[in-house]
């Protein structure tokens, strides 16, 4: 009987494109991207930006809603009263996500006899580094000041165009 | 083999990150509103007048009406050229306004000593909301009426008095 050695060969295997490194075998790490959002982010508008209602007298004034707090205060008009209301917008998307939200600084109201005014320093009262919480959803108010010039009265209406994105 | 399977799975891994992104961003659009009105002027063009009142033996009412006429009742003498109280008032064209009248006696016409008591105001704009209708140079017209208490045997005299009228945006 003959007894026949075979020596055992070893392929050198091509590293792996897309395996991240673990220890005893060999590759080529590959950074994974830091959060993946399964979850498609979603915008909301809960609620407009309602000034109400002013009266006009000789000279412009203004109207400002604040969006922390929801105050309206009237300067250089007759305050009618009436409910006015701060902007409200629901986002929803991926839980502890980070976001960034957009909006104008400024925009411009119309009545149908085109009569405008200014809507000026639109603010939201969201913080520096805004996170969808656990459950995936983050409201946040947004106010504005109401400039009207001398003479400009009238049904008042504008679009405010909000932008959100993951950051 | 093996390779051509590594290949096709590098690419299907691509594609599935770039369609995840188009989901990374949303935009929608918010309104904001104002109603913004002039403010209402008022500017008394006439005063209410009721005339001349000869009084009789008994109370009775003298009632003036919108017409600026004043209808007089049982045993009174009513003469002269009576007339309504008269407002123009300024606002915004089409606006909707209430108007506030003063409640039944609470408007007193004095000569000395002597009183009658003022009730029953009316108005041309009803009780109920009134369309504003003006333009830059014509004002709305508000016309006053009430109806005057006359005591029996009404002391002699010029009776005078005041009130308010209000027009509020409904």
């Amino acid at each position: 009987m003959t007894l026949l050695l075979v020596p055992a060969i070893a392929r050198a295997q091509p590293p792996c494109q897309l395996c991240a490194a673990t220890a005893g075998r060999p590759g080529t790490t590959v950074p994974a991207p830091a959060a993946a959002m399964t979850v498609p982010l979603a915008i909301e508008i809960e609620s407009g930006i309602d000034f109400s209602r002013a009266a006009v007298t000789n000279g412009g004034g203004s109207i400002a809603i604040d969006g922390a707090t929801g105050a309206r205060s009237v300067t250089g008009l007759r305050d009618l009263g009436g409910m006015a209301m701060r902007g409200v917008v629901r986002l929803t998307g991926q839980p502890g996500a980070r976001v960034r939200v957009t909006l104008p600084n400024r925009i411009e109201l119309r009545a149908s006899d085109g009569t405008s005014a200014e809507v000026a320093d639109l603010a939201s009262d969201l913080g520096a580094d805004p996170r969808l919480d656990a459950t995936g959803t983050l409201v946040f108010n947004f106010g504005g000041r109401l400039v009207l010039p001398p003479g400009a009265t009238g049904d008042l209406r504008g679009r405010i165009p909000i932008a959100a994105e993951y950051n | 083999m093996k390779m051509l399977n590594k290949v096709a799975l590098a690419t299907a891994a691509l594609a599935t990150f770039g369609a995840a992104g188009a989901a990374n961003a949303a935009t929608a659009t918010a309104t904001a509103n104002a109603k913004i009105v002039k403010a209402i002027t008022m500017t008394q063009t006439q005063n209410m007048d009721f005339g001349t009142i000869v009084t009789g033996a008994t109370a009775a009412t003298a009632v003036l009406g919108l017409a600026n006429s004043v209808t007089c009742g049982v045993g009174l003498t009513c003469s002269g050229a009576p007339k309504v109280a008269a407002f123009d008032v300024q606002g915004t064209n089409g606006a909707s306004v209430l108007t506030t009248l003063p409640a039944d006696g609470a408007v007193t016409l004095t000569s000395g000593a002597n009183s009658m008591v003022l009730t029953g105001f009316t108005s041309n704009w009803g009780i109920g909301a009134h369309t504003l209708v003006t333009t830059i140079a014509t004002a709305d017209s508000l016309k006053v009426g009430a109806t005057l208490g006359v005591g029996a045997n009404q002391a002699e005299g010029n009776y005078v008095g005041s009130f308010a009228v209000t027009v509020n945006y409904q």
